[in-house]
């Protein structure tokens, strides 16, 4: 099932040579309206032209969709706001892992000239490894410059890669975190607490059930323990689904846009039930409601 | 374990970034994670790179909010350095039998160079009176020698207050000349007593090394095969202790190395003859007799209030006990049932410590999940301590009823204690002692321990080490706990005095408390050394010749 169905497209507008053109999120995937043969486009560079800004992206969008970095970097919620511009990109590629430039940089490395990564005078003498962290947490912030649409669906692609097949187990600390950090604001917003009186792991075991939430305590004392799994993160959170008319959605039955049915929980000690939900494009994220 | 310190760390990365933008001073929220990373680091419960990994991926999050700042930058140069690859005469050393436990990388960079070779002293005929070298260690490409040195009266160095190591020279009988360099060490009268390092190394047919000065030798080294010293006999055991009643235990070594200073660089606000009472108000418990002439110390009672322990995080540069204790405790790496924080608040109180007198304190503000919101208080107030419920918890002096509540504290703190808590110390007679042991590997360490020097300012070992982690100064933690035990059953602290670099190789000044009795000259006599890694304790009898 796939976790991308309940999202509408997104567009965002990157600057590609002197033009600026739109690239789409459909059903999962990165297109290129302006670029309808990338693969084309791919052998061009590899003859000596220049790789274009859209097919950069959406080639950077396929390398980063496991990488963890983006749940750490990225939104947590709609009222987190994550501004990255294609310069503050470019400048964080300058000055390795966001510090200041006067960090003395004068170890020996391979490689020092990969395009794009590396001026004159710059970063010239990092080891291997470093370079490949560096460049890898640059082209996170590239895909972030998106705008926040992008950001959500994203994180809802990573997430789904770590649900679906790699090793979570072995990185736990990072999901759990992940899980935590953006499950902590929905049930602030859906109990009137504060989010720092709520914690999360990470469900690992298959289960028929869709995860516990316990909660103790009473009124501003309360806290809530929650355990689910990160596939949560991709198909209900990335979804926009987390909370709908004062119901925390815990999984969805069946995925599906505008239309989708989810289980939800109405209260802290309830089951959770079945229900129909609609949503609207906010552009951002969209706004369901119970059908 | 180490999964869930990484675990708590990234939730107060979580936390950070959730509260860092609305926050009056957006720096505190971050800082509170490096301190932790800090704390967790130096217990050993997480890795430096991924602590430093963490921290950097957290400041790239809080940039791209709007929050700008150099959270990591140290970290984030030592970062590099390491993944620039082993330094010259340094190679990559996979996990030993005595290494921690695998599962994630172990904390320190080990790495194991060239193999060194001892050499121990040997009597010389033409030695130079006053002068001997302690132990010779051979490296891939110089000679460590902790040394005294006693310069011939020609030299006039009595007048003067400079060393001319300048005019020093060293060769061998195979006719290399050497390059010679001096640590820091110390003077009495004209007898200078430190280590010397030596390049290159000697060739295999040298045999006598002969350091002269324009007065005339002033020592002469034996290089013979014969000379070098057999691993000495050791026992290695796994040691019980958590991470963090590790790192406790090394902190409050550290208060107790304070002792040694003179009292104007000590941390602790009391005279001494109010430190006396405070001492004594502890030792009663323990039933030490200590006499004291000082009215009640105003200075010694259990610290502020919790909170403000914690949330005063960012203006303090070290972390007191209580921050240490929630930070271990929430990631899992100390007990709260653990007996070790009352132990070293009562040192700290009885060293009239505040910062180290209590370590009561509630869930560090701003993190979001179980661990830190649980395992704050609940064992804390439990173990019979001077900490809230205690009269001192208000500000007041700590009365003898509150110091016969007080847990018994180690029997080898209270020495140390009692020692330094009389109003007068036994003098002492001057004496070097050789000792050339190599020490068998410990937790991815390895020492020898060349010598011991006792004088006015009180006995210092000589340790030669490879593997240590790094230390940035000030400090002066090597990760390991140093005791040693004389002949007597006394024990004796060794705390870092100095440390000096060399590639890979530490030479290391510690200072033992209570000063250690020299041998008659001639004489040998034995010490038991124990030094405590992360996971192992290595005891060693060790013959020292004096």
């Amino acid at each position: 099932m796939s976790w991308f169905l309940s999202l509408p497209p997104a567009q965002a507008e990157v600057p590609c040579g002197t033009q600026t053109h739109a690239v789409r999120w459909e059903s999962g995937r990165i297109v290129l309206p302006a670029h309808p043969d990338a693969e084309a486009e791919l052998v061009l560079t590899a003859l000596g032209g220049g790789k274009p800004r859209c097919v950069e992206v959406a080639e950077t969008w396929a390398g980063r969709a496991c990488d963890l970095d983006v749940l750490m970097t990225g939104p947590r919620s709609l009222a987190d706001q994550v501004t990255v511009g294609w310069d503050d990109a470019e400048e964080h590629q300058a000055s390795w892992f966001g510090l200041p430039h006067s960090l003395p940089r004068n170890h020996p490395v391979k490689g020092a000239s990969r395009a794009g990564l590396t001026g004159p005078g710059r970063l010239g003498r990092l080891p291997e490894d470093l370079m490949r962290r560096v460049q890898a947490r640059t082209e996170v912030l590239h895909l972030l410059a998106l705008g926040p649409a992008f950001q959500f669906r994203l994180a809802g692609t990573v997430a789904a890669a770590w649900a679906n097949g790699l090793d979570a187990a072995g990185r736990r600390p990072e999901l759990t975190a992940a899980l935590t950090g953006r499950l902590a604001p929905a049930i602030a917003q859906w109990l009137g607490i504060s989010p720092d009186l709520v914690s999360a792991t990470m469900l690992e075991t298959p289960a028929p059930s869709w995860g516990d939430l316990e909660v103790t305590g009473d009124g501003p004392d309360q806290r809530v323990r929650a355990s689910l799994p990160v596939g949560w993160l991709a198909s209900v959170w990335a979804c926009g689904l987390a909370v709908v008319d004062g119901h925390l959605v815990v999984a969805v039955e069946e995925p599906g846009w505008p239309r989708a049915r989810v289980r939800a929980l109405a209260q802290p000690a309830a089951a959770p039930v079945s229900l129909a939900v609609t949503g609207t494009d906010d552009g951002i994220l969209p706004r369901w409601t119970i059908a | 374990m180490s999964e869930r310190a990484e675990t708590y760390l990234r939730l107060l990365a979580e936390a950070a970034v959730r509260t860092a933008p609305q926050a009056r001073n957006a720096a505190v929220p971050a800082d509170q994670v490096r301190r932790a990373a800090d704390i967790l680091v130096d217990a050993g419960a997480i890795d430096d790179g991924r602590a430093t990994e963490i921290l950097l991926t957290l400041g790239t999050a809080l940039r791209v909010r709007g929050v700008s700042g150099a959270y990591a930058l140290g970290r984030a140069v030592r970062l590099a350095s390491r993944l620039a690859g082993p330094r010259p005469g340094q190679a990559a050393q996979p996990p030993t039998p005595s290494s921690p436990a695998p599962g994630r990388p172990a904390q320190a960079q080990r790495t194991r160079g060239a193999a060194w070779k001892v050499i121990q002293e040997a009597p010389l005929a033409g030695q130079v009176t006053g002068s001997r070298v302690m132990a010779l260690i051979v490296t891939g490409d110089r000679m460590i020698a902790p040394a005294t040195l006693r310069f011939p009266p020609s030299a006039g160095l009595a007048e003067l207050s400079l060393p001319s190591f300048a005019d020093l020279t060293a060769s061998d009988d195979a006719g290399t000349s050497y390059q010679l360099s001096f640590t820091d060490g110390a003077w009495a009268g004209s007898t200078w007593t430190g280590t010397i390092m030596l390049r290159p190394a000697p060739p295999a047919a040298a045999r006598l090394l002969t350091l002269v000065s324009p007065h005339g030798p002033v020592l002469l080294i034996d290089l013979s095969p014969a000379s070098v010293a057999p691993q000495a006999r050791a026992s290695l055991q796994p040691v019980d202790d958590s991470p963090g009643e590790r790192l406790l235990h090394r902190r409050a070594e550290g208060l107790l190395g304070s002792l040694s200073r003179p009292a104007g660089e000590r941390a602790d606000p009391l005279s001494p003859e109010h430190r006396s009472q405070a001492m004594a108000q502890v030792l009663h418990s323990l039933s030490t007799s200590v006499p004291t002439t000082a009215p009640l110390p105003s200075g010694v009672h259990s610290g502020p209030p919790p909170r403000a322990v914690v949330m005063r995080g960012t203006s303090d540069p070290e972390p007191d006990l209580a921050e240490l204790v929630v930070t271990l405790e929430s990631a899992g790496a100390l007990s709260p049932l653990s007996a070790v924080p009352a132990e070293v608040a009562a040192l700290g109180q009885a060293l009239g410590v505040p910062r180290f007198a209590t370590f009561t304190g509630p869930a560090v503000t701003g993190t979001a999940s179980g661990p830190a919101a649980t395992a704050t208080t609940s064992g804390s107030t439990t173990s019979g301590s001077t900490t809230s419920g205690s009269p001192a918890a208000a500000g007041t002096a700590l009365d003898s009823r509150a110091a016969a509540s007080l847990p018994k504290l180690p029997a080898r703190w209270a020495t140390v204690l009692a020692y330094y808590g009389r109003r007068h110390q036994p003098s002492l007679p001057s004496g070097t002692g050789s000792v050339g042991a190599v020490l068998p590997e410990v937790d991815g360490a390895q020492f020898v321990v060349a010598g011991a020097r006792t004088g006015a300012q009180g006995t210092v070992l000589y340790v030669i080490a490879r593997g240590l982690r790094t230390m940035t100064p000030p400090a002066q933690d090597t990760g390991f706990s140093w005791w040693a035990r004389d002949e007597s059953g006394g024990w004796h602290l060794g705390v870092v005095q100095g440390w000096h670099l060399a590639n890979d190789t530490t030479a290391l000044r510690l200072t033992l408390l209570p000063p250690l009795r020299p041998g008659e000259p001639g004489t040998a006599s034995f010490l038991t050394l124990e030094v405590t890694g992360p996971g192992h304790r290595l005891t060693a009898s060790l013959r020292a010749c004096w």
